[in-house]
């Protein structure tokens, strides 16, 4: 506010103000000057009229002194009268030591009277002048001047009027000779104002700025603004010729909205000529334009469409800016239209080229909605190309994880598949299939199915007898839904003898048609083959004694035999069913053994050397053969065995070691100990019976072998199958050496434990 | 601040008894006090103004200060007759102490000497020295700043020239200025004077302890009045409130506060005396 209010106050020409800012300055210094002028004066008059105080009463001190001794006060009055003659005192006096006072007043007023304020301050600082008039030390009197400082002070006053008078004078003539130059000099600014109406008709050149008495700083300034000036001109030019090039439409208004100028391109989109344009409002050469909007107001890229425009639809892009004066009004507008329809028409098509994409993208998320309705892929509230492509990225992962799956599953399993394309070419192999047929990878990958199919046959065994893919194929399609297709097996001669069963899937996918499933059940096979072969050995050692009773007792039916004839068929009958009945449980034993695989067994600590004498003691060796012999035992052997079953199996190679030593020869008993970890303590049975060939000893433990091919021998050919059962369920294994002719060595080995303490003891019962 | 306005108060009071034409005594109850101008005229009328308000107050007696320009208008002012009371060392002369002048009490300073100083790095180291040299002094009038200094250099028959400051603090400030060489002082007034300052100085010649100036009553003042002034003046030291006035003013001119007044019969001032009975008649 003080800030306006000072520019207020200045003059509003430079030459006012650069005069103005002289004067102020002028006076401060002269005012100032004169301050200092006084005060300087006042302090040296005061100091000085002290001065002369003392010196006038050094003066008369003398003439004083000597004339109060004699007391001739009147050369004293004298004295003192002549002392005040043109000084600065108002009064001298002489007290003496009675009181009595001898007084010279001089009342003279000064030639200039001062103001009170001046004489007071001039009294106030002025003191009389004592001194006492002393004469050989005694005191006649006191001399006093006092001061007259009305006539101090008219001095001083006097000269700060003529200081002011002075000062006066100066600043007058000081204004006065800056007045002169300063308009004169400045002055020669005024001609811009005839430059800038020369420039508004295009008539202005620089040396219209060109006084020879301008000072320096000016010919430089109006140098800068000629040239400025030249070039706007220029511009100008250059401006109009560039509007009427240009392609948009450019109308220049005045601050009421009517058309001051229109280039080519305007009056085209106006279909009027400039002249017509001219003054016109620009709401009626333009109707389209400002349909709905203030003429005089400002905005960019507003599309229009103007009808008709040379018999055609034209859609322009408009822009109407103001240009503010100094008071921050509009002074003027211009609008500004660019023909687009080029770019609209473009527009529209790639508007509905977008619309028909939006569609599509929203059918596709439809599509991926359904795909993915059960995984945890969550979509909700994303956009339709986002919502998308989390889709297809759960898709892609589920795919890569089923494939991985796929990929572990088929890695893992030992069943082996072969993948068909649409061509019916592998596309797949999985590693088992590799692995039982022994074809690679590569050489099985893109081979179609009737190279494969002879790769395998050329692996097959001679008897082998797969139909082929086509006969598969034709039974799938051929038969009922629910009925399996006929069993395929594949006896493979190498690179390893197995048998294949072979397996057709048709596929519903192009890229699947079908998929051969290979899996060895070589196992089963020999299985199945053992089966029979037991069944058929078992019927045929069963078909022996009952052939026999069949016979004997046809006999005794049909021939009457005499009582000794009678009871040898009968003992025979009797002893073949004896045989019947042996092989029967012992057939049932060693399916009992083999069915519960040991879990009825009732394992106990025993101590062998303990075990061993009363297992033979209680053995009863055949007629007219010695009981076995037992080795030495020097200390206790403990295993961790079923008591019963120990005893059946030492029992069964105990009369196996009799019955096949008919010559006779002792049965020796022994204990052995084995080296390794865990310790093996064998049980070892030596007879010198027949012994047994290599091809005898390798079948020994076979159901129903027996080394006696004779039959002399009696025996149903399971007790050393028992044997070898119990022994391994033990957790041990059967050994056999035998020489033929020699004699045969059964060892049982057993793992050797350690003896039970009385609480390991007592939790083993419990 | 205060200093100012004190002295404006001071002055103006001169002014006005100056133009009073009549006999000193305008009114009977009201007396006049005249100190010695020791410190200039601002500073004496900041020490005293004070001390006389309290002491007026105090012992109902009406006092009004009286200061010249010089330490010797104070002399004129008694010569005169237009002071009653005043704070001096000049009146122990024989023909002054006829003037009747009695003494009742002093400023219980500690004794201070009469000496002849020059600045701390001037050259000169002895009084022999002065020879020919301006020395200057308060004034005529200044008892132990030059009367006694005087004397010694006249016993020496040192030629020395005199020339007066008007007070201590004039002749002091052109000592240190270099326009003499030495000044003679009252050893109190010149440690005064330093401290204020900030100045140092040695001394080339010191008389015996003398005794700070004393209070006197003319002879003219009633024993009741002058009792009162010399009781108020005496007690300020006993009274809290006569106690910080005096700190104050003694504060100003650099005195310590223990620079109370006591009372005194003026047997303490022989030496002022006895000094009038030797010296010089040029120094009467």
């Amino acid at each position: 506010m003080k800030h306006l209010l000072s520019l207020r106050l200045l003059p509003r020409s430079l030459v006012g103000r650069v005069f103005a800012l002289y004067t102020v300055t002028l006076l401060a210094f002269v005012v100032g000057g004169l301050v200092l002028f006084y005060r300087y004066q006042f302090t040296v008059e005061l100091e000085e009229a002290q001065l002369r105080a003392d010196t006038l009463s050094g003066v008369i001190m003398p003439t004083i002194s000597d004339s109060a001794v004699i007391g001739d006060y009147d050369t004293i009055h004298r004295t003192l009268e002549r002392a005040l003659l043109h000084s600065s005192f108002s009064m001298a006096s002489f007290i003496d030591m009675q009181g009595g006072v001898v007084r010279a007043p001089r009342n003279e007023r000064p030639e200039v009277e001062p103001p009170r304020w001046l004489i007071d301050e001039v009294a106030a600082r002025l003191y009389d002048t004592n001194q006492t008039v002393n004469v050989g030390g005694r005191d006649y009197g006191v001399l006093r001047l006092s001061f007259a400082p009305e006539r101090i002070a008219g001095r001083l006053w006097e000269q700060t009027r003529m200081a002011l008078v002075l000062a006066l004078f100066s600043v007058a003539g000081g204004l006065m000779l800056i007045r002169f130059p300063l308009v004169r000099w400045l002055g020669n600014l005024s001609r811009i104002q005839d430059f800038e109406r020369a420039l508004q008709t295009g008539q202005a050149t620089p040396e219209m700025l060109m006084p020879e008495d301008a000072p320096t700083e000016f010919r430089a300034t109006f140098e800068v603004l000629g040239r400025t000036a030249q070039s706007l001109q220029a511009q100008r030019a250059q401006a109009a010729v560039t509007l009427s090039a240009i392609a948009d439409g450019v109308f220049t208004l005045d601050g009421q909205g009517r058309v001051v100028f229109a280039n080519p391109a305007a009056c085209a989109l106006a279909d009027r000529s400039l002249v017509e344009l001219l003054g016109q409002p620009v709401a009626e050469v333009m109707p389209a334009v400002y349909r709905g909007v203030d003429p005089l107001s400002s905005w960019t890229g507003r599309r229009v469409t103007l009808s008709s425009v040379q018999g055609r639809e034209v859609v322009v892009d408009t822009t109407q800016s103001s240009i503010l004066g100094s008071d921050g009004r509009a002074a003027a507008h211009v609008l500004a239209c660019r023909d687009i329809s080029e770019q609209h028409a473009l527009d529209q098509r790639l508007r509905a080229e977008l619309q028909s994409r939006a569609t599509a993208l929203i059918s596709l998320r439809q599509v991926l909605e359904g795909l993915i309705r059960h995984t945890a892929v969550g979509v909700d509230g994303a956009d339709d190309i986002e919502a998308v492509s989390m889709m297809i990225f759960g898709l892609v992962s589920q795919l890569q994880e089923r494939g991985e799956q796929l990929d572990a599953i088929f890695a893992l399993s030992p069943d082996g598949f072969v993948s068909f394309d649409s061509r019916r070419r592998a596309n797949y192999v999985s590693p088992a299939f590799s692995r039982l047929t022994g074809l690679a990878e590569k050489q099985v990958l893109g081979v179609d199915e009737a190279a494969i199919e002879a790769m395998l046959r050329e692996r097959f065994t001679a008897s082998a007898s797969w139909r082929g893919f086509a006969a598969m194929r034709h039974d799938l399609i051929e038969s009922a839904a629910d009925t399996d297709p006929r069993r395929e097996l594949i006896d493979l001669a190498w690179p390893k003898p197995r048998v294949l069963e072979a397996g057709l899937r048709l596929g519903t996918t192009h890229a699947i048609s079908q998929v051969l499933s290979l899996r060895d059940v070589t196992h089963e096979t020999e299985v199945d083959q053992m089966k029979s072969e037991f069944l058929s050995t078992a019927a045929h050692e069963l078909r022996t004694p009952m052939a026999s009773i069949y016979g004997f007792s046809e006999l005794m039916m049909r021939r009457k035999l005499s009582p000794d004839q009678q009871a040898e068929v009968i003992s025979t009958i009797h002893r073949q069913s004896e045989l019947m009945i042996t092989i029967v449980n012992e057939l049932l034993d060693l399916a009992r053994i083999e069915a519960r695989r040991g879990k009825d067994f009732t394992f106990e600590v025993i101590d062998l050397s303990t075990l061993l004498p009363e297992l033979l003691r209680d053995f009863k060796a055949p007629h007219e053969r010695g009981a076995p012999r037992l080795g030495p035992i020097t200390k206790s052997i403990w295993v961790r065995v079923d008591r019963n079953k120990i005893h059946q199996a030492i029992g069964n190679v105990l009369v196996n070691a009799y019955k096949y030593s008919p010559q006779g020869g002792a049965i020796d008993v022994d204990l052995v100990r084995g080296e390794g970890d865990p310790a093996m303590v064998g049980i070892s049975v030596r007879d010198h019976g027949i012994g047994l060939t290599a091809e005898q000893l390798a079948r020994v433990g076979e159901r129903f072998y027996r080394a006696d091919a004779s039959g002399s021998i009696p025996g149903t050919g399971l007790g050393i199958s028992i044997v070898k059962e119990i022994i391994e369920l033990l957790g041990g294994r059967l050994a056999i050496a035998s020489v033929a002719g020699q004699g045969t060595t059964v060892t049982l080995w057993l793992p050797a434990t350690h003896e039970l303490t009385t609480q390991e003891a007592v939790m083993e019962h419990a | 601040m205060l200093r100012h306005s004190l002295a404006r108060l001071a002055a103006s009071c001169i002014a006005g008894l100056l133009l009073l034409t009549g006999p000193a005594r305008a009114q009977e109850e009201s007396y006049r006090f005249s100190p010695v101008n020791q410190y200039g005229i601002n500073l004496t009328a900041a020490y005293w103004n004070p001390i006389i308000s309290y002491v007026s107050e105090k012992s109902g007696v009406k006092l009004q200060l009286k200061i010249g320009r010089t330490s010797a208008d104070t002399t004129a002012f008694v010569l005169a007759q237009e002071v009653e009371f005043v704070f001096s060392n000049h009146l122990f002369s024989p023909e002054r102490e006829q003037l009747g002048w009695k003494v009742f009490g002093r400023r219980a300073t500690p004794p201070m000497n009469a000496q002849i100083i020059v600045p701390a790095d001037s050259s000169i180291t002895e009084l022999s020295q002065l020879a020919g040299k301006e020395v200057v002094f308060p004034g005529p009038e200044a008892l132990v700043a030059y009367k006694f200094p005087m004397a010694q250099l006249m016993a020496r028959k040192i030629d020395a020239k005199p020339v007066f400051g008007g007070n201590m603090d004039g002749a002091l400030a052109q000592m240190f200025s270099g326009k003499v060489v030495a000044s003679g002082v009252n050893s109190q007034l010149a440690e005064g004077y330093a401290k204020r300052e900030g100045k140092t100085y040695r001394v080339l010649w010191s008389s015996p302890p003398v005794h700070d100036l004393a209070l006197m009553a003319a002879s003219k003042v009633p024993e009741k009045v002058q009792k009162a002034v010399a009781q108020a003046f005496v007690g300020m030291s006993r009274d809290p409130k006569g106690r910080d006035v005096l700190a104050q003013a003694s504060a100003q001119v650099g005195l310590t506060s223990e620079a109370y007044f006591v009372a005194s019969d003026g047997s303490e001032y022989a030496t002022y005396r006895d000094f009038y009975r030797s010296a010089p008649a040029s120094l009467r």
